[in-house]
């Protein structure tokens, strides 16, 4: 059969022009090669490289060539950062490391630059690159890098072992890089480090100066001295709840809807390239760690070690947008179905005789299939960031090219400002429409770009889940939602008797917190509701917000799921903030001030005239019967110049989305009214 | 057949079928016909030069094989097979070529394509990705990114013509070192 070139390209309009043809023969040669390339891909793509599943013993390149040709060929392939092994002697020679299958409670995934060998079942010895542990039942596990040795028993964590370059501006010369004059005046230094990432349980780090242990959302750097240094990824939920008390403050008694995952991720791009009191405001702002504070000469003009934030960003950020790959998916499907016929078998057997513990066992597995098939078709979700340069303004390298490794932003977009600043503002809503399934629009409003906007920094999120256990929309009926003042109003109310995690504590002398958790197909992500319980307003809760607070209650859950009672009102909100006057509230205004800001990281001579002239985010979210859809996006502008078993959701109550396994807050909300839009 | 043919032909296949796609054919054509190319290669194999280059030998093997089928077809063969179509073909193909005793190639050539997607913007992307990964039409993948089927086409030209802008460069580059 004759290949359907309908999706390929497009024939020459005159097949007598001989270039014509000959230029439709290369983009059909180019066309095919796509295809090869991209259907021959048993990996996922996420921002941190291509993660391989390893589900069988990973295919050693053969070592055909002669030992000069090898070398010619691995420095070819290493310029290109190709995949390939090392030329370490125990590689070439194939020790025993080359047949040591991983201990199979394990899965490990590696980057496409991942160079590691399984020593034994239980000890992974990592050179280079990547990988990913996830245990399927407890189970030990040491990883070796060169720096340290991690120690992790039955969990689900990121090591990684990196050379990293940093580029400074050479002490001897004022001039810089910049995107329009390739001059080479910087001064380039590497080093290597360790890292480790732990996304649930915990993992320690040991090396000959210290051992440092790594709990759930923690990350560990070790360098080629010095003991293990601790840093966290906290930062983001603390700032989550600053956020959350500042904008509650400004929309009292009103409905809340935002993501601070969207916010801060946008405001990290942008403190990158702040400097001096500037920098030091964001930093504080966005909750970075003490740990991450520099000391030395230049601290004051560089106040913060952002690399280790912008590495935990990298790190959440290809987390979330990590899909299945064919393999795990294919494991998976295999799984359900020799589990289907089990229960195929179970249910013949129950259906001729009443037994009580074969019944509770076929429950069982109908929850287990359902919890594995929520792993195949799991909840969408995607974070992208993109940074919007104006075309004639040379900015530093050096920072695009930071942002660009963490915050997978492909480089800077050069665009007009200058010249066309409403096409441009148009171009910029285009893209936060695209990324976002066309819930934000129009996320700058008009006016905001002018031909002095020299920098937009957007970051854009979207969720789409279902339930685990949807409620039934037969049962949704219009009911009173109380409001915080004591009146009512006629609201949708969801209804529904189901498996759902429960938690609560007195948290002061009247006033006890109560928590109800919902999880998404998939078990990945949940929807976790927050509200005060003996008829106190929610504010009682609200003023105990705090992240070490939230690690508690959410330690109250109780492990497993019960069927309880659940309403909830049905419910769907926009929102829009201009977040110039509450970040300033928060601690930053240097950063709005023209003339006062310092954004010298952004460019050495122009940065001092450099300034924020908005912070626009906008927020969708629709609960229903089936799931949640939300939706937010950021942009930054640089300008020139005890409880009864139940869940009680008919009165107000906080509700934020969270990534379960790093505790990442993606979405927050405050429900007062459900009639308010 | 001997076990160094099969593993010459395991090595050379995918590149095979990936030609044979680019002259017209589809999936399931391009695999069988990859098999007669590979079957006249070792039957053949006698009159294939040593220091000759094996990848454009298979080619043209494939190639006539290609033809043979639309002459045993009786039907019009498509624009694709034209000589001076296959000359365009037959350039890129020969730029993707093995270099010298580089073993796994077609694997690393693979990941130059994919390296050059993976620069792409993400809205190029992800117009890629449903096309050539999902398998979806244009109309399909306009319903999915809710764009038109005129933009994805637009999309995959402008994706088509950077990704092989930047295999080139790459190329170059491996060759430079060579």
């Amino acid at each position: 059969m004759i290949e359907n070139f309908e999706d390929g390209p497009e024939q020459p309009g005159d097949t007598s022009d001989d270039e014509a043809v000959r230029e439709y023969g290369r983009q059909l040669a180019i066309d095919a090669l796509i295809r090869d390339a991209m259907q021959s891909q048993d990996v996922v793509q996420s921002p941190a490289g291509n993660i391989v599943s390893l589900k069988q013993p990973r295919k050693r390149r053969r070592t055909m060539m002669a030992v000069g040709a090898c070398a010619a060929a691995a420095y070819i392939v290493s310029m290109l950062g190709i995949t390939i092994w090392k030329k370490d002697i125990d590689a070439v020679k194939g020790t025993s490391e080359d047949t040591v299958a991983l201990d199979e409670r394990w899965v490990i995934k590696a980057a496409a630059d991942a160079d590691y060998s399984i020593v034994e079942p239980n000890r992974v010895k990592l050179r280079r690159g990547e990988l990913h542990f996830a245990s399927l039942q407890p189970a030990s596990l040491v990883v070796e890098t060169p720096h340290a040795v991690a120690t992790a028993e039955g969990t689900r964590f990121y090591i990684g072992h990196h050379t990293e370059t940093i580029n400074q501006p050479d002490q001897t010369s004022t001039k810089q890089r910049t995107t329009n004059q390739r001059t080479t005046n910087m001064k380039t230094t590497t080093k290597t480090i360790s890292r480790l990432f732990v996304l649930a349980g915990i993992v320690t780090m040991t090396n000959n100066s210290g051992t440092v242990k790594a709990g759930e959302n923690e990350a560990v750097v070790a360098g080629a001295k010095g003991a293990p240094e601790k840093i966290t990824v906290k930062a983001n939920s603390n700032f989550a709840f600053d956020l959350y008390r500042q904008l509650a403050k400004e929309n009292d008694g009103k409905n809340l809807f935002f993501s601070p995952y969207s916010v801060s991720g946008a405001l990290a791009m942008t403190a990158e390239g702040a400097r001096g009191e500037t920098a030091i405001e964001m930093g504080k702002v966005l909750r970075f760690p003490d740990a991450t504070r520099r000391t030395g000469d230049d601290a004051q003009r560089i106040p913060w070690e952002t690399s280790q934030i912008h590495t935990g960003f990298g790190e959440i950020n290809a987390r979330l947008n990590e899909k299945l790959s064919d393999v795990d998916r294919k494991k998976i499907e295999s799984q359900i179905a020799t589990l289907q016929t089990e229960l195929k078998a179970m249910q013949e057997k129950a259906s001729k005789k009443w037994d009580q513990k074969l019944n509770a066992e076929i429950a069982k597995l109908v929850a287990q299939i359902k919890r594995l098939d929520g792993k195949i078709n799991p909840p969408k979700l995607a974070v992208a960031n993109a940074l919007w340069g104006e075309k004639t303004f040379p900015f530093r390298e050096d920072y695009i090219d930071t942002i660009s490794a963490s915050y997978k932003t492909g480089g800077l977009f050069p665009i007009d400002f200058a010249k066309n600043p409403e096409p441009s503002r148009l171009h910029i809503n285009d893209w936060v429409e695209e990324q976002t399934s066309n819930r934000i629009k129009n996320l700058i409003p008009e006016g905001n770009i002018d031909g002095k906007t020299k920098l937009v920094l957007t970051n854009a999120i979207y969720f789409k889940g279902n339930w685990t256990n949807p409620f039934d929309k037969k049962m949704t009926r219009t009911r009173d939602f109380t409001r915080n003042d004591g009146s009512k109003v006629q609201t949708p109310i969801m209804f529904g008797s189901l498996p759902v995690k429960l938690g609560g504590q007195k948290i002061a002398e009247d006033t006890h917190v109560s928590l109800a958790e919902l999880s998404y197909a998939g078990d990945e992500l949940s929807m976790v509701l927050i509200t005060a319980g003996g008829g106190q307003p929610l504010s009682a809760v609200e003023k105990h917000l705090s992240t070490a607070n939230l690690d508690k209650w959410l330690a109250t859950l109780k492990k497993g799921h019960r069927d309880i009672y659940v309403s909830l009102p049905r419910f769907k909100m926009e929102s829009k903030y201009k977040l110039n006057d509450t970040l300033k509230a928060m601690g930053m205004p240097t950063a709005f001030q023209r003339g006062g800001a310092d954004f010298t990281g952004l460019n050495e001579s122009y940065g001092k005239e450099l300034y924020i002239s908005f912070v626009h985010h906008k927020g969708f979210i629709d609960v229903n019967e089936a799931g949640t859809e939300a939706a937010a996006a950021t942009a930054v502008g640089i300008g020139g110049l005890s409880m009864p078993p139940s869940f009680d959701g008919t009165r107000p109550f906080i509700y934020l989305i969270r990534d379960n396994a790093t505790g990442t807050i993606l979405f927050m909300g405050r429900m007062m009214d459900p009639t308010e839009k | 057949m001997d076990q160094s043919f099969n593993i010459l032909a395991s090595e050379y296949r995918p590149m095979i079928v990936a030609y044979l796609r680019s002259l017209g054919a589809d999936a399931h054509l391009a695999e069988d016909l990859a098999q007669e190319t590979f079957l006249a290669a070792y039957q053949s194999l006698d009159s294939f030069d040593e220091g000759g280059n094996l990848g454009a030998w298979l080619r043209g093997i494939a190639r006539n094989k290609t033809l043979m089928h639309w002459r045993a077809a009786a039907a019009r063969p498509p624009l694709s097979t034209d000589a001076r179509c296959v000359e365009g073909i037959d350039e890129v193909f020969e730029a993707m070529d093995r270099q010298k005793e580089e073993s796994d190639w077609w694997e690393d050539r693979r990941e130059i394509l994919r390296q050059c997607i993976a620069q792409l913007s993400s809205s190029l992307r992800r117009a890629i990705e449903r096309v050539y990964s999902e398998g979806e039409t244009l109309d399909e993948a306009a319903a999915t990114l809710s764009s038109t089927r005129l933009a994805i086409g637009q999309r995959l030209s402008r994706a088509r013509n950077q990704i092989r802008q930047c295999v080139t460069l790459k190329l170059n580059s491996v060759n430079n070192h060579d």
